[in-house]
Parts: structure tokens; C-alpha cells; sequence
């Protein structure tokens, strides 16, 4: 079975690499705020990606396959902090390349407020404020109730109201 | 502005995320693939005599310039030259040679790097320093007073070194620094009370003995020295890093090295090898020196599904370890390297040229949660008999057509139950509150795990576990 999969991706390399070259701009800005940290967000993407690739051919004839590699990504993020070997570590700084719209204090501060909440709410804020995905299409990426999302959200919200960065376009 | 606050998160949010990487995005991952595929395909079973031949921990010997191998025949294996000055195994701090405090005096004939204990230990440099003394000693002597009543050290751990100097007359004198607190030099013999005479800039004059042993080098051939590899243990029967190698890998210029490889699994595996042949050490070394970054790329620990270390010496008897950071990274936490493309599909064909480390089953000997970890690598493999075979019982896990499992083990104790089935064992153990998940399903289970078996020469075999409901971890 998973050779006849492998086989599927190769026939479809072609597919998969304009897929790559399309999306992987949208799935690491995923990555990198699910991880706040380049390296890992790499390693991440690319273990998604490895992941997925095997069942492009499959999944891809709907057009799904984008949903399919961020689930499994996820996924992957979730599944990294259930090992004991992956040391969480707070993200502590913020890369130069970052938008020059945002003060670096207060993108810091930013990055602070969103690595200080738990990964499940984290995740919910990636999911529905920075790629728009409803609350049901979140539950299902993550595989939680419509209810978990809206609670999670919630909590995440309170959470971040305190970042100055945020506060301050609410002064604006 | 009226968009809400969500809206503003959002649009914050995005503001933050760098550049993405660039090069092959697609391709990586298609590695990725083909490297999960082989650790879940299942065993190929090998010779004995390959299997002896790579077996890690056995040391071979070559001479230099030869091929690596060790079973090529020809020329006899030379002896390491004898060292004049020899390391001691222990440093006594309070025994070392020379004037406590006192300035170093010039003349000295032969010095020699050795470790002084700290949290790392490393293998001297086999060649003594004979040129340029003077040159060391000045430098030692310029350093300036430290001040330890004022000066507020970190508590950082580093690691400690001697240098010992040996002079014409038969006298001898020494200085100790390192890189854990204030980096503070002693010379002669000191206790860990500081006094008013140490100094500061421990590692000026490290870098001062590592630079006058590189230029005395290019002018000299190298000694004949044994080689000798292994792949990385738990409990090294050595030190494994070189100083003359450390900071900057491209110095090292390896003449032999070892590429070792190990599936993660919650089981222990042995380490695999492979030797590098000439070709690809002269790629790895153009490599090293040309793709070596001095910045942090990754913190903490990429997980990969194979862990990946090179371990290499050069003709100067130098030995490195290079750990594999995850992911195609290799670093040292001072620098990071990214093998080129040739050096990475090398490496890869050298991985893919061995079969996998089998999972081994459970004996007797091992402890009762061996019997879980076992089983969940075997799923994760593919190979449901032999995961099956780990049951007393009928398997009730996992769900069917589910592939891949994960489990995070808790503590274990033994128990006197009283009810069947468990009470027909005589042996039997519960780990509570365990966790186990599918993939890719997210939710996670906390579940109470009954092993057991009858007798001390039996292994354990899972009996039965119990579902106590979602557990609530990071949500």
C-alpha cells in the first residue's frame, strides 16, 4: 500500500513541486508562528510536507490537498510537544526579517504573548485570525469539538489583549 | 480604524513571520518521506559478517594516508609517537608544576594541552607544542589581574584545561584556565579559592596554544597514530572533542571518519555506521569549510526519524564528534553545517546501503514497560505479528487500519489484583496514566496499562489497557 502511494507521489512530483512552490509561503507563515522559531518552523514544514507528499496524488484530486498538509502539520506540532525529547523553548528573538511595520519591542512582546500560550490555543489563533478558517473547518484540521475551538479562542483572545503591540492600533 | 480585534491580531500576526527558507523545499520533504518510509518498511536480514564489520564500538586501525578499514592487509600499524609530556589522568590542582602566581618564565622547551576536569573533557592534542613558547608565555604573562572580590561570575560550566610546560633544565611550570565562570587563569598550583593573583582571559591563551600548534603543524609531517572511531555512547570510554578542532570544524581537515546513524524509537537502538571513503571525506572537508555557520540555527532538538552524527580524526590524531542536529543539520551548539547537496545524497546512500536496526523483543532481564515500548515501535513498523506477540491476551490496540501510534510512558508499580485476568499472574504490573494516541488522529488517551507474566524467566506481555478518557494536555 505505501509503495503503491510513493509510486502515486512520483507520478505526480510534478504536481507536488508547483504545489510547493504555490503554497509553502502560506503553510510557513503557519509553521514559523506555531513554533516562533525559523529552525524549527523549517523542520516542521518539511516533516509536513514529507508527510503529505506520499498521498498527493490521492488527495490532491480534489483540490484538498493544501488541508490535507496543514492537518498533518498540526498534527505534527501537537505530536512534537507529546515527546519528551523536543524541548519547548520560548521563543526569544525576533527575526530581523520580520515586517519593518511593527516596532521590534513590541514584535517581541508579540512573540512573547503568543509563545506563552498553550499549544492548543495557539494553534486555534493560528488557524482562525491569521488563516481566516472558520470555527468548524479549525475543528476539523485539529481534530477537536466546534466548542473546544470557540472556548480556546476565547481564552486566547483574553490572553493577548494585553500585548501593547495590540494594544497600541487599539489606541490608534 | 474599525476592524475588530481579531482583525488586528490577525493582520500583527502576519506582520511578524520572516522570509520563508528558500532552496528545495520539495525535494527535502520527498527525502523526509523516503527516510520514514524505510524506517516503517520492515527488517532485511543481513550477515553476520557485515553485521560484525559494522558493529560499532570496535575500533580499527589504519595508517595514515591508507584507506580506512583496517582489514586491508599491508603495512603494519605504527605506534603513536611517545609523548614527553604526559597528561595526567586527574589533574591535582594543588600538585601542579611551578610558582603559585607567579609569572611563567621564557625557555621552556615542550608544552602540552591537557583537560583539568570541569563538565567537558577533551583529548589532548598528541603532538607537543615545541615552537613559539616564548610567544605563549608572553601571552600569558600580559594578562591582566582579575579582580574576584568584585567580579560576578556566571555559573556557567565549561570546561577546564592545563597547560604544562617543560623547560631545559629539567624544571617545570604550569597554567590553568577554562570557560566556566570568569574564565580565570591559575598559574602553578592553586586550590578553587580564589586569590589575588589569577588572571583574566582563559581563552586568549587558549586560542594562543591552539594557533602556535597549527603553525608549529604546517611545518611538520604528522605522526603515524592509530585511528580509532566509534559511534557515540551513553557512556563514552573516552573524551571525544579535540580543542585543536572545536571552534572551527573546517580546521579539523579529517583524514578518516564515520558516519553514524540511529532510527529514534522509544526503544533504544544501537547506533549503525558506515565509513566515509576518501572521496567523500574531501567533499565533506571542502564542505566544512566552505558552508559552516558560526550563528545558533536551531534551538532546541529537531525531531527527525533518523539522528544522524559524524565522528572523524585527522591525520594529527585529532577527533571530533559532529552531532546531527536534526533535519539535515549537523552543529555543535558554536556552529551549524548544512551538508551540500553531494554530501547529502552521499550520506544518504551510505544510510540507505544498511537495513534498519531490528526493534528487538523483550527478554526476561528487561523491566515490565519494555513490553509497551516494544510494541508501540513494532506497530509504528509495520510489523503487527510481532507487536501482536507482545499481548497475553487477545489485542484490543490499534484501532484497525490505524499505522502509526504514539505513546508516552508514566510510572509503574506492581500490584496484587484480585480480579481475573490479571489475577491468574503472578507477576503483575499497572503504569497509570499513560498516554496514547493515533495519528493523525489529535486526541489523546490516558490509559492504565496491565503487564504481566509468571515467572522471573519469562518477558512481560501487555494484558490489558484500560481507557480512562481524553487527557488534557497542552489544551
Amino acid at each position: 500500500m505505501l509503495d503503491a502511494m510513493t509510486e502515486t507521489g512520483k507520478r505526480d512530483a510534478g504536481g507536488f513541486d508547483e504545489f510547493v512552490a504555490a503554497r509553502s509561503g502560506a503553510l510557513w507563515r503557519s509553521a514559523w508562528l506555531l513554533t516562533g522559531d525559523i529552525g524549527k518552523a523549517e523542520d516542521l514544514l518539511q516533516t509536513a510536507l514529507g508527510k503529505a507528499w506520499p498521498h498527493f496524488g490521492r488527495v490532491n484530486g480534489d483540490g484538498s490537498f493544501e488541508a490535507y498538509v496543514r492537518r498533518v502539520m498540526f498534527t505534527t506540532y501537537v505530536a512534537w510537544w507529546r515527546r519528551r525529547w523536543n524541548v519547548e523553548v520560548p521563543a526569544a528573538a525576533v527575526p530581523e526579517q520580520a515586517g519593518a511595520a511593527v516596532d521590534a519591542d513590541l514584535r517581541r512582546d508579540l512573540v512573547t504573548a503568543l509563545a506563552a500560550l498553550p499549544r492548543g490555543q495557539r494553534a486555534v489563533v493560528v488557524l482562525r485570525y491569521v488563516e481566516d478558517l472558520t470555527e468548524a473547518q479549525t475543528a476539523d484540521v485539529l481534530g477537536i469539538s466546534v466548542g473546544t475551538v470557540k472556548s480556546q479562542a476565547a481564552r486566547a483572545i483574553v490572553a493577548l489583549r494585553s500585548s501593547p503591540a495590540l494594544a497600541r492600533e487599539e489606541d490608534a | 480604524m474599525n476592524d475588530s480585534f481579531e482583525d488586528r491580531l490577525g493582520r500583527s500576526l502576519t506582520e511578524l513571520v520572516p522570509e520563508p527558507p528558500t532552496g528545495d523545499l520539495a525535494g527535502a520533504a520527498r527525502t523526509w518521506a523516503r527516510r520514514a518510509r524505510r524506517r516503517r518498511q520492515g527488517i532485511v536480514a543481513v550477515s553476520a559478517a557485515v553485521a560484525v564489520l559494522a558493529a560499532i564500538g570496535i575500533p580499527w586501525a589504519v595508517t595514515r594516508g591508507g584507506e580506512p578499514g583496517g582489514d586491508r592487509g599491508g603495512e603494519p600499524v605504527k605506534e603513536p609517537e611517545v609523548l614527553s609530556l604526559e597528561c595526567p589522568a586527574n589533574v591535582n590542582r594543588g600538585a601542579l608544576p611551578g610558582k603559585p602566581g607567579e609569572p611563567l618564565r621564557k625557555g621552556a622547551v615542550r608544552a602540552q594541552l591537557c583537560p583539568a576536569g570541569g563538565a567537558g573533557s577533551f583529548q589532548p592534542p598528541r603532538d607537543v607544542l615545541e615552537t613559539g613558547l616564548d610567544e605563549l608565555v608572553e601571552t600569558v604573562n600580559a594578562r591582566p589581574f582579575a579582580s574576584p572580590a568584585s567580579s560576578i561570575c556566571p555559573g556557567t560550566l565549561g570546561t577546564e584545561w592545563t597547560v604544562l610546560l617543560q623547560y631545559a633544565d629539567g624544571t617545570a611550570a604550569s597554567v590553568t584556565g577554562g570557560s566556566s565562570g570568569c574564565g580565570w587563569l591559575h598559574l602553578g598550583p592553586h586550590d578553587h579559592q580564589t586569590s589575588g593573583r589569577v588572571r583574566e582571559g582563559s581563552g586568549v591563551v587558549h586560542r594562543k596554544y591552539l594557533d602556535l600548534l597549527a603553525a608549529q603543524r604546517a611545518t611538520r609531517e604528522p605522526p603515524h597514530v592509530e585511528v580509532s572511531l566509534s559511534c557515540p555512547t551513553y557512556n563514552p570510554d573516552g573524551p571525544l572533542f579535540s580543542p585543536a578542532a572545536y571552534d572551527d570544524p573546517a580546521d579539523l581537515r579529517m583524514t578518516h571518519a564515520v558516519l553514524c546513524w540511529k532510527t529514534e524509537a522509544l526503544t533504544e537502538l544501537p547506533f549503525q555506521s558506515a565509513l566515509l571513503d576518501v572521496e567523500l571525506i574531501a567533499l565533506v572537508n571542502a564542505d566544512l569549510a566552505d558552508r559552516v555557520t558560526m550563528r545558533e540555527r536551531l534551538r532546541g532538538e529537531c525531531v527527525d526519524p533518523l539522528r544522524v552524527e559524524l565522528v572523524a580524526q585527522n591525520a594529527w590524531g585529532d577527533r571530533v564528534l559532529i552531532p546531527g542536529s536534526g533535519c539535515g543539520w549537523f552543529g555543535t551548539g558554536e556552529w551549524f553545517w548544512q551538508p551540500g547537496t553531494k554530501v547529502q545524497q552521499r550520506f544518504e546512500e551510505l544510510i540507505e546501503s544498511k537495513p534498519e536496526s531490528e526493534i528487538p523483543l523483550p527478554t526476561a532481564a528487561d523491566e515490565p514497560d519494555a513490553a509497551v515500548r516494544a510494541w508501540a515501535d513494532l506497530v509504528n513498523r509495520g510489523d503487527r505479528a510481532k507487536a501482536d506477540s507482545l499481548w497475553a491476551a487477545e489485542p484490543t490496540l490499534p484501532a484497525p487500519g490505524v499505522a502509526q501510534i504514539g505513546f508516552k510512558g508514566s510510572s509503574i508499580r506492581r500490584i496484587q489484583p484480585k480480579e481475573t485476568p490479571a489475577s491468574e499472574y503472578s507477576q503483575v504490573w499497572l503504569m497509570e496514566d499513560a498516554l496514547y494516541w493515533e495519528e493523525p488522529a489529535t486526541e489523546v488517551r490516558n490509559v492504565d496499562i496491565t503487564i504481566v507474566r509468571d515467572s522471573d524467566d519469562q518477558p512481560f506481555r501487555i494484558l490489558v489497557v484500560a481507557d480512562r478518557g481524553a487527557a488534557s494536555v497542552g489544551w
